[in-house]
């Protein structure tokens, strides 16, 4: 039925690449593409048994990792604020926020660029994990004050009723109501800073390069190292599926969350 | 200080830190004629005027808005669509649900590189199927007239399943009360779908809508990887022209430029998203 066919169609691509990633250089281009061939291990075994892998792997743990738990560790006190509270500026404040996502990243990378020379943070983790948080802000401000406006507002005041500290409230009470939208935002985080590329090309020299940038290496002007590059793909791409099925239920339940009204 | 300002404030502290001297530099270099390593000499506005009396200018402008105008309203609508059949109950929703976002999830590069495969004049899949069929072979990235298109297609392809994320969260969100009422009261499916399950889910899908349109108005990776902006300028977009003049042809004055003009567009649009979802209740 319909679905199958789309089905078929979005997942073409997906087999096309793991389908190159098994085969030798000279079969990738044969035609007809369903000749028969047979599977080589080869390229897997050369990225994996590359001594700079793991680097670079860790790298993209890390600096997902870490600027995924900034952004919410600034992000969702700051989402909590704008949806309980009116305030002086709030509308204006969380329309700054948002702006902060519109800015085309070619014309921010480049005075970045050479502020991180300067400054020394050129090639580093905290380098990288500070533009990451700050284009991950937007996304989680505005999806966790979704979040936060369908909860309702009773609870915080019973508890403050009975003697609870807006903080202590708000630790208590609202975030652990709100685990399933705050996952949600936090693989949706994850998800753009692991295949994140433009930013870290530039801001990253060989030390602290993450994953994406090293895929980029397999492509020169010369020729593709398709067989190589598709491996690499789907290793990278794995710990995000890994992530997405844990999840799954979790994504969907966490966005029906913000949307039910009153 | 205030509790809830003090919520909002290393947030907004942080933020400010990180934007405000890139902002500034790059109005300030947009009103230079920087061309590294020569020092900026200033110039004023000549950039601006210069970019209205340049057809490259409005091409790569209208390519953008096209680009995105088709990409966001093909993807909203196969979305809601595909969200729809994912609705319903059958065996394995979990697992199909889960390997749906794979376009998604894959890195942009690695995307472009695989389209180039099966975009492939002589040895892409699609062009295969194409002569097996019996219809002639098409030039996809390699010809003016059916480049930006192909982008397009791209785009469309990986990011579908984000709309059909979101709108599958809204219509997971849908209370059932109203949709039986309209049954009971005699309204055919197609009536019941448009009139009552769709404005319900608008909250939700409007947000996505907004965050798709602003993403798609920066796009970059497929295109670059795909196309690099050619043949000619046939799908260069803004955002790909400030890449271009930068490092391509070391005009950092024109990409300031088009960066500028790019954020302008970006913010109008916003704009009128956000006044949109107030005075629809959303906000």
């Amino acid at each position: 039925m319909v679905l199958a066919l789309a089905l078929f169609l979005f997942m073409l691509p997906i087999y096309l690449m793991v389908n190159i990633s098994l085969k030798n250089m000279t079969q990738i281009f044969s035609v007809p593409p369903f000749s028969a061939w047979q599977i080589t291990y080869a390229n897997y075994a050369y990225i994996l048994g590359w001594t700079d892998f793991p680097k670079y792997f860790v790298n993209s743990v890390i600096i997902s990792g870490c600027s995924t738990l900034m952004a919410l560790a600034l992000g969702v006190p700051a989402a909590y604020s704008f949806a309980r509270f009116k305030f002086r500026r709030s509308e204006d404040l969380s329309f700054f926020i948002l702006s902060t996502r519109m800015a085309p990243p070619i014309g921010v990378v480049i005075p970045l660029f050479l502020v991180y020379q300067e400054v020394g943070l050129y090639d580093t983790y905290l380098g990288l994990i500070l533009v990451y948080v700050t284009l991950g802000l937007a996304l989680v401000v505005w999806l966790m004050k979704g979040f936060f406006r369908n909860i309702p507002v009773e609870l915080y005041e019973a508890a403050v009723i009975d003697g609870c500290s807006r903080l202590d409230a708000f630790l208590r009470i609202d975030l652990p109501l709100c685990a399933p939208g705050l996952v949600a935002t936090a693989i949706l985080s994850i998800m753009f800073n692991w295949n994140e590329f433009l930013m870290a090309l530039v801001l990253t020299g060989y030390e602290r390069k993450p994953l994406p940038v090293v895929m980029y290496g397999f492509v020169t002007t010369l020729s593709v190292d398709w067989g190589r590059l598709c491996a690499t793909a789907v290793i990278v791409v794995l710990p995000i599926i890994f992530f997405a099925l844990i999840v799954q239920k979790y994504i969907v339940a966490g966005l029906t969350l913000g949307a039910v009204k009153g | 200080m205030k509790f809830e300002v003090s919520l909002v404030l290393p947030c907004i502290i942080l933020l400010l830190g990180m934007t405000i001297f890139p902002f500034f530099f790059c109005v300030y270099i947009s009103l230079t004629n920087w061309t590294p390593p020569s020092p900026a000499g200033f110039v004023g506005v000549l950039n601006y005027v210069a970019a209205l009396s340049d057809p490259v200018f409005y091409g790569n402008i209208l390519r953008t808005l096209t680009f995105t105008g088709v990409g966001v309203a093909t993807e909203t609508v196969l979305g809601i669509g595909l969200a729809t059949l994912l609705n319903r109950q059958f065996r394995g929703r979990a697992i199909v649900r889960s390997i749906f976002i794979l376009p998604l999830a894959i890195t942009p590069v690695v995307v472009g590189e695989l389209w180039r495969i099966l975009f492939h004049y002589d040895f892409g899949w699609i062009n295969y199927f194409l002569r097996t069929v019996g219809v002639p072979p098409v030039v996809w990235l390699g010809s003016a007239q059916h480049a930006l298109a192909s982008c397009i297609l791209v785009d469309i392809w990986q990011w579908t399943p984000f709309m059909t994320l979101v709108a599958l969260a809204g219509l997971q969100s849908v209370p059932a009360e109203p949709i039986e009422a309209a049954r009971i009261d005699g309204a055919s499916d197609f009536a019941i779908f448009f009139r009552v399950t769709l404005p319900l889910m608008q909250n939700v899908v409007f947000v996505g809508l907004m965050f798709r349109v602003v993403d798609s108005l920066k796009a970059f990776d497929i295109i670059f990887a795909l196309t690099g902006g050619g043949p000619g300028n046939s799908s260069q977009t803004l955002n790909l022209a400030t890449y271009l003049q930068a490092f391509f042809y070391f005009r950092f004055y024109d990409s300031a430029t088009y960066a500028i003009v790019l954020y302008l567009i970006v913010l109008i649009f916003t704009m009128i998203f956000v006044r949109a979802m107030r005075r629809m209740g959303i906000e």
